[in-house]
């Protein structure tokens, strides 16, 4: 079989037949189609874009926010070979045990696969990424890094707990798992599935159709599909294709592109550290040339105790001009005991005015910079999954004449209450190890929508579930009531945890091509 | 101290928080860090003007009321016994923000003290 075909260039057939179709090329296609090579199965990769990113393709992800601001629907995903793997960071994470467990007193739903079930495939998820998975103990990684032991902040405290994540090296799919070298895989580029055909009573995918930007269309044929096109993109396609099912596949529930979730941050606030007791470990700036990120979450009893989502914190140091930064210290020789006022005008005075740094000059002249005396906190949460943030079609047609989606997004008060009290509890815990002081931002709900951002973690829109009546796809990630359909990506997550997407939903990818060769090889 | 700010509080009460002002001082003056000296070179100043303003933020009754609640810390406080003290207030949430610095309710206990101490 030919690797690559271009439906542009070297046209489309009227219809190609294959085993396994596999819709989208990203980190999760990729992921399967390469977890398949190794079997007699005929891959088919029915991929929108091309090698590179072209506006045309690109535009097809257009679409209109309603709601609390949220990126642009066309800039925070890619469309073309490889798909938002050719922009992601690579910080990787497994879940921790309590976000699979779900949480029925905040309204979170459990997994239908638990932590011990998908722990083999998350380590088979990190070596594809080339990561260690022991590496995702801090302690381990602590040592390794070269910080001491003891100045991990769980030693000292009952509250806080270390979040690592471990930085991936190589990051695009195309280049972790090179699909042209895979004889059994076909990838039709410029192929973009514009419809699922249902079989006429609603049980099985018949076919799905395929067309081109410059108006060419064909079909493509196969026992089974796997829809993975990422967060917003897999339901407005089931949504779309409303012909048989009237209000989208596998949509009985009304659960179809509900519950969108990302991970959130708001960048507040101001961490003052004592001299030489704020490990510089969880220093952001310190991180990433070790490729860790050391951050501190609360510990589950916390989390419970309190009825909080997950929540962790970055510092981001804040670089001071050289005379400020003078000033600073001979401040903070009198500061810390937080006794004077007037000293605390002078450090907010100092504060407020940020540009170039002596830690910059200092760093260009091949100095040892002194450690930052003043941080910004970085706060995270997962979101709790909300109904009304959704995805739905808009009346607005793209290039290809199907209808955009649209994407409403909103916080629950239990985000906004996980923002403001996890901000007190950090703060208060550090305050009280002596380890630094905070001059706190009051986070009411007008402070966070102003400032929140979302990670570009797109989850939650085709919820998985045992219970058809709760979910969108079951524990093997079909799609509740279709026989051969099958949605990869974290679309499928339940709860969005805390750790980054990609090295579960690879993981949940991995596991989806066991059970296919299991089923149908 | 303004002979209007006293209005509504009682003699007996400004006076017990004068008698705990002046063991907060003596417990501020043990504190590592070279706070004492900090205070004491600025002439007990940084310490007075973040107590005045918390009298001014929750009026001096309220002050009041919070150095005596702390008079029990203070009497006989050691470094050791004010710091573990703090720790406490912050992870018991018994703590005051004062141009958004979270502070404990010792410390601003102290400050208001050293107020009312002069
Ligand atoms: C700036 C940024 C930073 C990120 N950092 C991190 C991080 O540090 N850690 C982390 O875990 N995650 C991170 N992510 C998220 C990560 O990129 C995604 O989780 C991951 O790429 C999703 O993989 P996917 O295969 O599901 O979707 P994608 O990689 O987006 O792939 C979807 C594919 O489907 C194709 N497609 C779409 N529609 C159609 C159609 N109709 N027909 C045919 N093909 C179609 C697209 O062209 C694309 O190739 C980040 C994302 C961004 C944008």
């Amino acid at each position: 079989m030919a690797a690559f075909i271009d439906a542009l260039t070297e046209g489309l057939p009227e219809e190609i037949q294959a085993d396994v179709c596999i819709v989208g090329g990203g980190m999760a296609g990729h992921t399967i189609a390469t977890q398949l090579s190794n079997t007699p199965l005929r891959i088919l990769v029915l991929e929108s874009g091309g090698l590179d990113i072209e506006g045309a393709t690109q535009g097809l992800y257009l679409g209109n926010n309603t709601g609390l601001r949220y990126h642009d629907l066309g800039h925070c995903r890619l469309r073309y070979l490889g798909g938002t793997s050719n922009h992601w960071a690579g910080f990787c994470r497994p879940n921790d045990e309590m976000d699979y467990l779900g949480r029925p007193e905040l309204g979170l739903p459990a997994w239908p696969i638990n932590q011990a079930e998908l722990t083999p495939y998350i380590e088979r998820a990190a070596s594809l990424l080339g990561l260690r998975f022991e590496g995702f103990d801090p302690r381990y990684q602590f040592e390794r890094a070269g910080f001491r032991p003891s100045e991990l902040m769980d030693t000292h405290s009952d509250t806080l707990v270390t979040k690592l994540f471990q930085i991936a090296g190589t990051l695009r799919a195309t280049e972790l798992f090179p699909l042209q070298d895979l004889p059994n895989v076909q990838v039709l580029l410029h192929a973009n599935v514009t419809h699922i055909q249902l079989t006429p009573n609603g049980q099985q995918v018949d076919h799905v159709v395929v067309k081109t930007l410059d108006g060419k269309a064909g079909r493509a044929r196969a026992p089974v599909f796997i829809l993975a096109t990422h967060g917003i993109e897999n339901a407005r396609l089931m949504l779309a294709s409303n012909d048989i099912a009237p209000d989208g596949i596998g949509n009985a529930s009304d659960q179809l592109g509900r519950n969108f979730m990302d991970h959130v941050y708001v960048h507040c606030s101001q961490f003052v550290p004592v001299a030489g007791r704020f490990p510089l470990a969880y220093d952001m700036k310190e991180q990433g040339a070790r490729r860790l990120n050391f951050n501190l979450g609360l510990s589950e009893e916390t989390l419970r105790r309190e009825g909080l989502l997950q929540i962790y914190c970055r510092f981001r140091p804040i670089d001071l001009l050289k005379t400020q930064r003078l000033a600073f210290r001979h401040l903070n020789e009198g500061f810390f005991q937080p006794f004077d006022t007037a000293l605390l005008e002078d450090i907010a005075a100092v504060a407020s005015s940020l540009g170039n740094s002596a830690r910059v000059v200092g760093e260009k002249l091949g100095m040892d910079p002194p450690p930052p005396e003043l941080y910004l906190l970085d706060l995270r949460i997962e979101q709790a999954p909300n109904p009304n943030s959704r995805i739905t079609l808009s009346e607005e047609l793209d290039e290809l004449g199907n209808r955009r989606a649209d994407l409403h997004w909103e916080l629950t008060e239990l985000d906004y209450h996980t923002f403001q009290r996890g901000q007190e509890i950090v703060a208060s815990e550090l305050s009280a190890l002596g380890v630094g002081r905070f001059q706190l931002d009051e986070l009411t709900p007008e402070f966070i929508n102003e400032r929140v951002i979302g990670h570009y973690h797109h989850t939650g829109t085709t919820r998985m579930s045992s219970d058809p009546g709760q979910g969108v796809v079951d524990a093997d990630c079909k799609v509740h009531g279709v026989g051969n359909l099958y949605v990869a990506g974290s679309s499928v997550f339940p709860t969005a945890g805390y750790s980054g997407p990609t090295m579960t939903l690879m993981s949940l990818a991995i596991r989806l091509a066991d059970h296919l060769k299991e089923t149908h090889v | 101290m303004s002979r209007s700010s006293t209005r509504g509080v009682s003699r007996r009460a400004l006076l017990a928080a004068s008698v705990s002002a002046a063991a907060a001082m003596s417990a501020i003056a043990l504190m590592p860090g070279g706070v004492a000296e900090a205070l004491r070179a600025a002439g007990g100043r940084p310490g007075q003007a973040l107590g005045q303003a918390i009298i001014d933020r929750v009026g001096l009754r309220t002050a009041v009321a919070l150095v005596r609640e702390h008079e029990a810390v203070f009497a006989g406080a050691s470094a050791e016994s004010l710091s573990g003290a703090i720790a406490a207030d912050f992870r018991a949430g018994r703590t005051m923000r004062v141009d958004g610095w979270m502070l404990s309710r010792t410390e601003c206990a102290a400050c208001v003290a050293s107020v009312l101490a002069t």
